[in-house]
C-alpha cells in the first residue's frame, strides 16, 4: 500500500509550511461551518422577529429553534473546530495530514448526518429541542443524522491524534507542541468523553424510535445527555481559548507570560470541566445533594480557575508584548495604542472580556443549586450560553477567520473596512441580546415557549403581558437583529473572499499580521531544525504559535492586574446581587 | 512519557505533554464523578428500570 503525499508550500505571511490536503481539508470544513452560521444566523433572525408579531405559527416557531440550536451550538462550532484541528496538526506542525482521504470520506458524512438531522427537523419530525429529553420522540432519521455526524466528529479527533503522534515521530517540531496546538489537543480530548456519552443518549433514543428497546429512561438519559449537551461547549472552550493565543500571536505578536502555567490550566480543564454538567440537572429529582453540590460547588471550580488563569494570561500577553513591542507606557496606554482598527485584535478583546465578565459568571452563578432553581428554564439560561457560544466562541471563531480563510485560500480579504467594523457591529448585538435575554429570565419569562400567552390554555398567563416584559424582550429582538447584522457582514466577507479575493502569494495585505515581519526569523528557525542533529531534544518549552523560541526576559502588565481586580469585584458584586435577588423570591425569617 | 534516563525534560513537562495521560485524565474524572456516581444515585430509586 502506498502513502499518497500531497504537495507542501511555505506560506510567505507566515513562514509555515503548509500541507496542501490538511489546507483543503481545513478549508472545507471552515466554509460549511461558516455557511451553517448562515443558516442558523437566518433562523435567529425568525425566531426573534416571532416575539414582535412577524406571523411565524407555533409549530414553525418550534421547527425554527429546534434547528437553531442544534446549527448553532453543535454544527456550525464543531466544523470550524475541525478544521482548526486540521489546520493545527498540520500546519503548526510542518506535517502532513493522515489518511486524507479517509478524512474526506468523514467530511462527506458530517455533512450527510447534518442534512439528515436538518430535514427531520424542518419537516416537523424532529421538534424535540436541542435537548430532545424522553418521552419526546423523533423521527429516526433524526437521531441517525445526530449519531452520523457525532462519529465523524470522533474519527476527526482520531485524525488529529494521529497527526500529532505522526509529527512527533517524524520529528517535525521539538520539544512541546505550540501551545495553540497544546490548546487544541486539550478541546480533542474534551470531545472524546463528550462524544462517547452522545452516542450513548441519542443511541438509546434511535434504538427507542425503531422499535428496539420500548423506553429510555428519563433521568438516566439527561444524564448522558449532558455530558455530550455540555461537554461540547466545553470542546468549543478549549478550542476558542487556543484561538485567542493564536490571536494575540497574530495581531500583537504577543505570547503568554508563563506558557508553562497555561499548559497546566489546559489540564485543569480536561480534568474537570466535564464536571459542570451537573449544573443542568441540578433540578432533577434523582440525583442526592452530595453529588450536585461535590461537582459543582467543588470539583468545577477547578475548571473555573482554570478559566480565571487564561483570563490573566491572555491579556497579559497582550499588555507584554505592546509594551516590549511597540514601546506603550503608562497603566492602559497599551491598550489606547491597540491595533483596534485589526478585526482579530477587536474580536479577541470583545470576545474575552463578554465572556469573562457576562458568560463566566452567570455561568458560576448557575452552577449554585438555590440559584439555579431560581432561573432554570427562564430565558437566564439562554442569555447565558448565547454569551458563551455566541459573544465568546463564535466572534473568537470569526476573528481568527479574517487570518485563516486568506491564508488557507491564498486570496486576498475583500472588504477589509467592512471587516473592522464587524465585531464592533456583531459584539454590540450580541450584548444587547444577552444582556436583555439574561433580564428576562430575573422576570421569569420561559424559554423554549412560543406563546407567551398560553392561549391555549384553560387560564391564560398576562404576566408577560404588562410591566417591564414587553419592553425587554423587545430588547432582545432589537439585540438580535443587531446581531444578524453583524453575522451578514462576517459571512459577506468571507463568501466574497473566497468567491472574488483576488489571488495572491502575500494574501495578507489589508490585514495587520503581527508575525509578518519576523517570518523570516521563523524560517531560520526552520531551517536551522532541518540541519540540526535531533539527538538532543531541547528542553525549551515556550515555543509559541509562530515556532520561534525564546522567554520573556520580563515583562510587566500592571494594566492587567488592575483590570483582574476589577473583574473579581465585579464577580463578588454578581454574586450578592444573585443572592439578594434569591432572598427576594425566598424570603427568610 | 520518554524513559531516556537522559532526557532533561522536566517530569512535568513529561507529564502535560503526554497526549494518552490528558485523554485518560479527561475520561476517568467525569465517568467517576458525574457518571458513575450519578448512575449510582439513580439504580438506587426504587422505580429505576421499570
Amino acid at each position: 500500500m502506498t502513502t499518497r503525499t500531497a504537495p507542501s508550500r511555505i506560506c510567505n505571511v507566515t513562514g509555515f509550511i503548509i500541507n496542501r490536503d490538511g489546507q483543503q481539508l481545513a478549508l472545507a470544513h471552515v466554509v460549511s461551518g461558516v455557511v451553517l452560521l448562515a443558516l442558523g444566523g437566518l433562523m435567529a433572525i425568525l425566531i426573534a422577529l416571532q416575539r414582535q408579531g412577524l406571523p411565524i405559527s407555533d409549530d414553525w416557531w418550534y421547527r425554527l429553534l429546534a434547528s437553531h440550536g442544534a446549527t448553532m451550538l453543535l454544527f456550525w462550532l464543531l466544523l470550524f473546530e475541525v478544521g482548526a484541528l486540521y489546520w493545527g496538526s498540520t500546519m503548526l506542525l510542518n506535517a502532513r495530514m493522515r489518511a486524507p482521504r479517509v478524512a474526506w470520506a468523514n467530511f462527506g458524512m458530517m455533512i450527510l448526518g447534518i442534512l439528515m438531522a436538518q430535514w427531520a427537523m424542518l419537516s416537523g419530525n424532529a421538534t424535540v429541542m436541542f435537548t430532545a429529553y424522553p418521552p419526546l420522540t423523533a423521527h429516526p432519521v433524526y437521531y441517525a443524522g445526530i449519531l452520523l455526524f457525532a462519529v465523524g466528529v470522533l474519527l476527526a479527533v482520531v485524525l488529529f491524534f494521529a497527526n500529532v503522534v505522526g509529527a512527533k515521530r517524524d520529528a517535525t517540531y521539538e520539544g512541546s507542541v505550540p501551545l495553540v496546538v497544546y490548546g487544541l489537543v486539550a478541546a480533542a480530548v474534551i470531545a472524546v468523553y463528550a462524544l462517547g456519552t452522545g452516542a450513548v443518549a441519542y443511541g438509546l433514543l434511535f434504538l427507542q424510535s425503531i422499535g428496539v428497546i420500548e423506553t429510555v429512561d428519563p433521568a438516566t438519559y439527561r444524564l448522558f445527555f449532558w455530558g455530550i449537551g455540555h461537554g461540547a461547549q466545553q470542546v468549543n472552550l478549549a478550542a476558542m481559548v487556543a484561538v485567542w493565543y493564536a490571536l494575540i500571536g497574530l495581531t500583537v505578536g504577543g505570547r503568554p507570560v508563563n506558557e508553562g502555567l497555561s499548559r497546566f490550566a489546559f489540564l485543569l480543564l480536561i480534568a474537570f470541566i466535564h464536571l459542570g454538567a451537573v449544573h443542568h440537572v441540578l433540578v432533577d429529582p434523582g440525583l442526592g445533594t452530595s453529588h450536585r453540590i461535590m461537582n459543582t460547588s467543588y470539583m468545577l471550580y477547578l475548571a473555573v480557575l482554570a478559566s480565571l488563569i487564561h483570563a490573566f494570561s491572555i491579556p497579559a500577553g497582550i499588555e507584554a508584548a505592546q509594551r516590549e513591542r511597540h514601546g506603550a507606557r503608562g497603566m492602559f496606554g497599551w491598550l489606547v495604542r491597540a491595533p483596534w482598527r485589526e478585526p482579530g485584535f477587536s474580536s479577541l478583546v470583545l470576545s474575552v472580556v463578554y465572556f469573562g465578565f457576562i458568560a463566566g459568571v452567570t455561568g458560576v452563578l448557575m452552577g449554585t443549586m438555590q440559584l439555579n432553581m431560581l432561573i432554570h428554564n427562564t430565558l437566564f439560561v439562554v442569555g447565558h450560553f448565547h454569551a458563551t457560544v455566541v459573544s465568546g466562541t463564535t466572534l473568537a471563531f470569526m476573528g481568527i477567520s479574517y487570518y485563516l480563510l486568506p491564508l488557507l485560500s491564498q486570496r486576498k480579504l475583500v472588504a477589509p473596512r467592512m471587516a473592522q467594523l464587524q465585531p464592533y457591529v456583531f459584539a454590540g448585538g450580541v450584548a444587547l441580546l444577552t444582556l436583555a435575554m439574561l433580564q428576562a429570565g430575573r422576570l421569569g419569562v420561559p424559554r423554549r415557549v412560543a406563546d407567551l400567552e398560553y392561549s391555549d390554555a384553560p387560564l391564560g398567563v398576562t404576566v408577560f403581558q404588562s410591566g417591564p416584559t414587553p419592553t425587554v424582550m423587545l430588547l432582545v429582538s432589537v439585540g438580535a437583529l443587531i446581531a444578524v447584522v453583524g453575522g451578514i457582514m462576517f459571512v459577506w466577507v468571507m463568501v466574497a473572499t473566497l468567491l472574488t479575493g483576488e489571488r495572491s502569494e502575500r494574501p495578507d495585505q489589508g490585514l495587520g499580521f503581527a508575525i509578518g515581519a519576523p517570518a523570516r526569523e521563523r524560517q531560520e528557525v526552520l531551517r536551522e531544525m532541518a540541519a540540526a542533529t535531533r539527538t538532543k531534544p531541547t528542553t525549551d518549552t515556550t515555543v509559541d504559535a509562530r515556532g520561534l523560541k525564546g522567554r520573556w526576559q520580563r515583562f510587566e502588565a500592571p494594566g492587567t492586574y488592575l483590570l483582574v481586580l476589577i473583574f473579581l469585584a465585579w464577580f463578588v458584586v454578581m454574586y450578592v446581587v444573585a443572592h439578594f435577588n434569591l432572598a427576594q423570591a425566598w424570603p427568610v425569617g | 512519557m520518554s524513559s531516556d534516563p537522559e532526557d532533561p525534560t522536566p517530569w512535568q513537562q513529561r507529564v502535560l505533554d503526554n497526549l494518552w495521560l490528558l485523554l485518560a485524565v479527561s475520561i476517568v474524572v467525569p465517568s467517576v464523578l458525574y457518571l458513575g456516581w450519578g448512575l449510582w444515585e439513580l439504580a438506587e430509586l426504587p422505580t429505576w428500570g421499570q
